[in-house]
């Protein structure tokens, strides 16, 4: 399998903490891959530097076989890296169809054309019909939605999704799981999920990479992982509830 | 020459202590309730012209009047934070920062109206006495404000270090949520940090007066240097306010000495664009925020 | 979007608004009125620039009058030493501005929210300091005053006030223009995102530190042709009136009054506004602060009871009427 992206020995430190400790991995193209790990992990760290809003102390990243280590987060989407985020960061006073458009415009500079391509990723999660809605009034999966969409609407390759799932019911979720399927199935978008709700990533990824305390500590089929005794000894002892 | 340094070092020191009193409240201020009090040098320049009328009418010496001044402005920041502030709380921060510069043009205004633009003095009784350093000769009066002012930062410091209000108020500007957590009654915590914010920086402005001027629009002055002190000691530390209110004190001696008073102003603000560029977090600070 | 609607129906509204402006200084001969328009005229162009900074972008800037005094300053100063024709004289200062506006957005952009504010403050206040200091250059503190030199419209001296009226008429329907069509564009969509989570914008492509930048650099633009309509109309300047915190702060006011990150609020709040502190001024000119009082008493009231500005209530209104 052709590789999207590649970690590769990255660490972190802020003051005294490390963050992250020599991490390594990588993605395939076309895959569903997850990152799980108990809580302070360094999951959201790790994406915020694949990402570009941090930088690592030590370690490169590399999208596509290139080195976009250091590289400024629009850069970083302009590339093909598209992502949602742990706190819901919604342009709140603005329309559903707003937010999606504005995100479309990274690749088209003419306001209809971005207006269309924002529809039709509307389509896709299922807020067409809400499209003239103001965000703020929306429930928590449809913001989450409104985000997901906006995302897509930068024709990411790889699309991040921090913890996507968190807050939403059982329904919901088996909902989303469909969604993230037919996401990277018709769409051929390659999705790096982190996950605190086991049953999507075990459910949905090809492979998962375990984080404790900063440091890799397993990497394999959700099967493998699931038996990894060092996986299960860093849930129960240092879980804080998922 | 070493003879005119030292005094002029000495100067700086005095000068900064009491610049560390009148920044402390906005630190505390930033550090806990997070808002940007653009009006916080309007309600000193309240207090020292409090301070002279004061005086005018009752021809009372400096120290009396801080007893007055203290607990007299601990009620009103009490009252600006329940009538005003607590209101502003839950909105965005653009909101935050536009209402206090609303705040600070309407006190200024009001200053005016109410006493037209002549400037005013208020005067220290220790007017006239110097004691001699060296080669020169120090006012009296900056020595004995910088004790005063090192009286009132020291206790306000043991208060928040040693006290249960004191310690419920540092524990909230450090992690708000987890304070919450702890079951410390917030609004409370906001109410009196605000008020001893405001009565520190009334002392502040009380102990400063003598060796300056007021006017209606001191305000505005004195708000970007308190901004700019506390930026440099580091936002939400009391310790940084204390050194940077001495730093600022001695680039202002150094400055107004060997340069006119507009280019010493000009020195002050070119550090201070310096700092939030170069090292935002300040000197002791904690982190940056956005 | 609210208040952004140019509609074909609505198209003809405006033409009729326009010719009536344009015939007003005919049918109705006081200076006073005149002079009043002219002074609204200005104002809209300084709001509707600091609109895109400030309403748009969500970065409040308070350090606009530097662009606004160099706009008075360097067309006068090249004048009055050099002979440099005005005009040319402001194709310099707006030159200055965009140049200064990159610098100081660069400098300044990363910075946000108080420590933004705080900054652009402390940039103007040092222009102004500047401009006392260096008297040999600027006069100092007594300001510059551009002398009367018979009717010319190269050297921008007129005894009526009408030739100012429709300079300043013109411009501001360029101001308002401007902010229209950047509302509608790649641009203030962008502005618009930054406003509302500038981390979430950078996540889908935006270059936030370029896109405020341009938009500063507008907002400068405007600002340096309302310095240069202000000298040569009123014909003096100092460095307190040129770099004062006032203009920048009655930008602010009038655009969050009517209604900022729209187009039409800054010129509702100007319509609304500065009549009233005209007015204010000329008949209470004795009580002296009662102008700053009422501008900080309707920031206050508005920020606290209507964030959104004098335009939603007459979308309200407008609604209302279909209904």
């Amino acid at each position: 399998m052709v590789e999207i992206l590649r970690v590769k020995g990255i660490s972190k430190r802020f003051g005294g903490i490390v963050a992250l400790k020599q991490v390594s991995f990588t993605v395939e193209q076309g895959s569903i891959t997850g990152l799980i790990g108990p809580n302070g992990a360094g999951k959201t760290t790790l994406f915020n530097i694949i990402n570009g809003y941090l930088k690592p102390d030590e370690g490169k990243v590399f999208f596509e076989n290139e080195d976009i280590t250091g590289l400024p987060p629009h850069t970083i989407c302009r590339r093909g890296i598209g992502r949602t985020f742990q706190k819901n960061r919604v342009f709140n006073n603005l329309t559903v169809l707003d937010n999606v458009l504005i995100g479309a415009l990274l690749r088209t500079s003419n306001v209809n054309e971005a207006k269309l391509r924002a529809l039709e990723c509307l389509k896709i999660v299922g807020l067409y019909n809400k499209r003239n809605e103001v965000v703020k009034t929306l429930s928590i999966l449809d913001r989450k939605m409104v985000e997901l969409a906006r995302a897509l609407s930068t024709k990411p390759k790889l699309l991040l999704l921090d913890e996507i799932a968190a807050g939403l019911t059982e329904a919901e979720v088996a909902w989303l799981l469909k969604l993230l399927k037919k996401i990277n199935s018709e769409l051929g978008i390659t999705l790096f999920i982190v996950e605190h709700v086991l049953k999507l990533v075990m459910n949905i990824s090809d492979k998962v990479i375990v984080l404790d305390h900063g440091e890799k500590i397993a990497e394999g089929t959700p099967e493998e992982v699931a038996s990894n005794k060092r996986v299960i000894e860093a849930y129960i002892g240092g879980e804080r509830g998922a | 020459m070493e003879g005119v340094f030292l005094q002029i070092l000495l100067r700086g020191v005095l000068v900064g202590g009491v610049y560390a009193l009148l920044s402390v409240g906005l630190t505390l201020i930033f550090g806990v309730l997070d808002i940007p009090h653009f009006a916080y040098g309007d309600i000193m320049m309240l207090a020292m012209y409090t301070c002279f009328w004061l005086q005018f009418f009752t021809n009372m010496p400096l120290f009396p009047l801080l007893s007055i001044i203290f607990p007299l402005y601990l009620l009103v920041g009490f009252i600006i934070y329940r009538v005003i502030v607590s209101r502003l709380m839950e909105k965005p921060a653009l909101s935050k920062i536009l209402f206090m510069v609303g705040l600070s043009s309407f006190l200024q205004g009001l200053a005016l109206f109410l006493w037209s633009a002549d400037t005013r003095f208020v005067k220290s009784e220790l007017e006239g006495l110097y004691v001699t350093i060296g080669e020169g000769k120090i006012s009296l009066t900056y020595i004995v404000n910088f004790i005063a002012a090192m009286v009132f930062f020291l206790g306000f410091y043991i208060w928040l270090q040693r006290t249960f209000m004191g310690k419920a108020i540092r524990a909230s500007a450090q992690n708000r949520e987890l304070a919450l957590a702890t079951g410390i009654n917030i609004q409370k915590v906001f109410l009196i940090s605000f008020g001893i914010a405001t009565a520190m920086s009334a002392v502040g402005a009380t102990l400063f007066a003598p060796t300056y001027y007021v006017g209606p629009f001191v305000g505005i002055e004195l708000t970007l240097k308190s901004f700019m002190i506390i930026v440099l000691g580091g936002l939400g530390s009391v310790e940084g306010a204390l050194i940077g209110g001495l730093i600022i004190g001695i680039v202002e001696a150094f400055s107004s000495y060997f340069l006119s008073s507009e280019v010493k102003e000009l020195a002050a603000l070119i550090i201070f664009m310096g700092i939030l560029l170069f090292r935002p977090k300040g000197l002791l600070g904690k982190e940056v925020k956005e | 979007m609210m208040g952004n609607k140019l509609v074909s129906g609505e198209k003809n509204y405006w033409l009729i608004v326009l010719v009536v402006l344009v015939i007003l200084p005919f049918v109705a001969h006081s200076p006073l009125l005149h002079h009043l328009a002219i002074l609204v005229f200005l104002h809209i162009i300084i709001s509707e620039a600091w609109n895109l900074i400030g309403g748009y972008a969500g970065q409040i800037s308070l350090g606009n009058a530097v662009f606004f005094g160099l706009g008075a300053y360097i067309p006068a100063l090249l004048y009055l030493k050099l002979g440099v024709n005005l005009w040319i004289g402001l194709l310099i200062g707006i030159a200055v501005s965009v140049g200064l506006s990159v610098v100081i957005g660069y400098i300044c952009f990363r910075l946000h929210g108080v420590f933004f504010a705080f900054a652009t403050l402390a940039v103007a206040e040092v222009f102004k300091l500047i401009f006392i200091i260096r008297k040999d250059i600027t006069q100092g503190p007594m300001g510059i005053t551009l002398p009367y030199r018979g009717e010319s419209i190269l050297e921008m001296s007129f005894a009526s006030k009408l030739p100012y009226y429709y300079l300043a008429l013109t411009f501001s329907i360029l101001s308002i223009l401007t902010v229209y069509c950047v509302s509608k564009s790649k641009l203030g969509y962008y502005l618009l995102a930054i406003r509302e989570d500038e981390t979430a914008a950078k996540s889908i492509g935006v270059n936030t530190v370029f896109v405020k930048i341009i938009a500063f650099i507008l907002s400068a633009i405007l600002n340096s042709i309302a310095g240069f309509l202000y000298i040569t109309y009123i014909r003096y300047i100092d460095p307190y009136v040129a770099f004062g915190l006032n203009i920048s702060l009655i930008q602010a006011l009038l655009t969050i009054m009517g209604g900022a990150g729209t187009v039409w609020g800054p010129v509702l709040g100007t319509l609304v506004l500065i009549p009233l502190l005209e007015l204010f001024r000329v008949y209470f000119a004795t009580l002296s602060g009662v102008n700053y009082m009422l501008h900080g008493l309707l920031l206050m009231v508005i920020i606290l009871l209507r964030p959104q500005g004098i335009i939603s209530l007459v979308e309200g209104f407008k609604r209302w009427l279909k209904s």
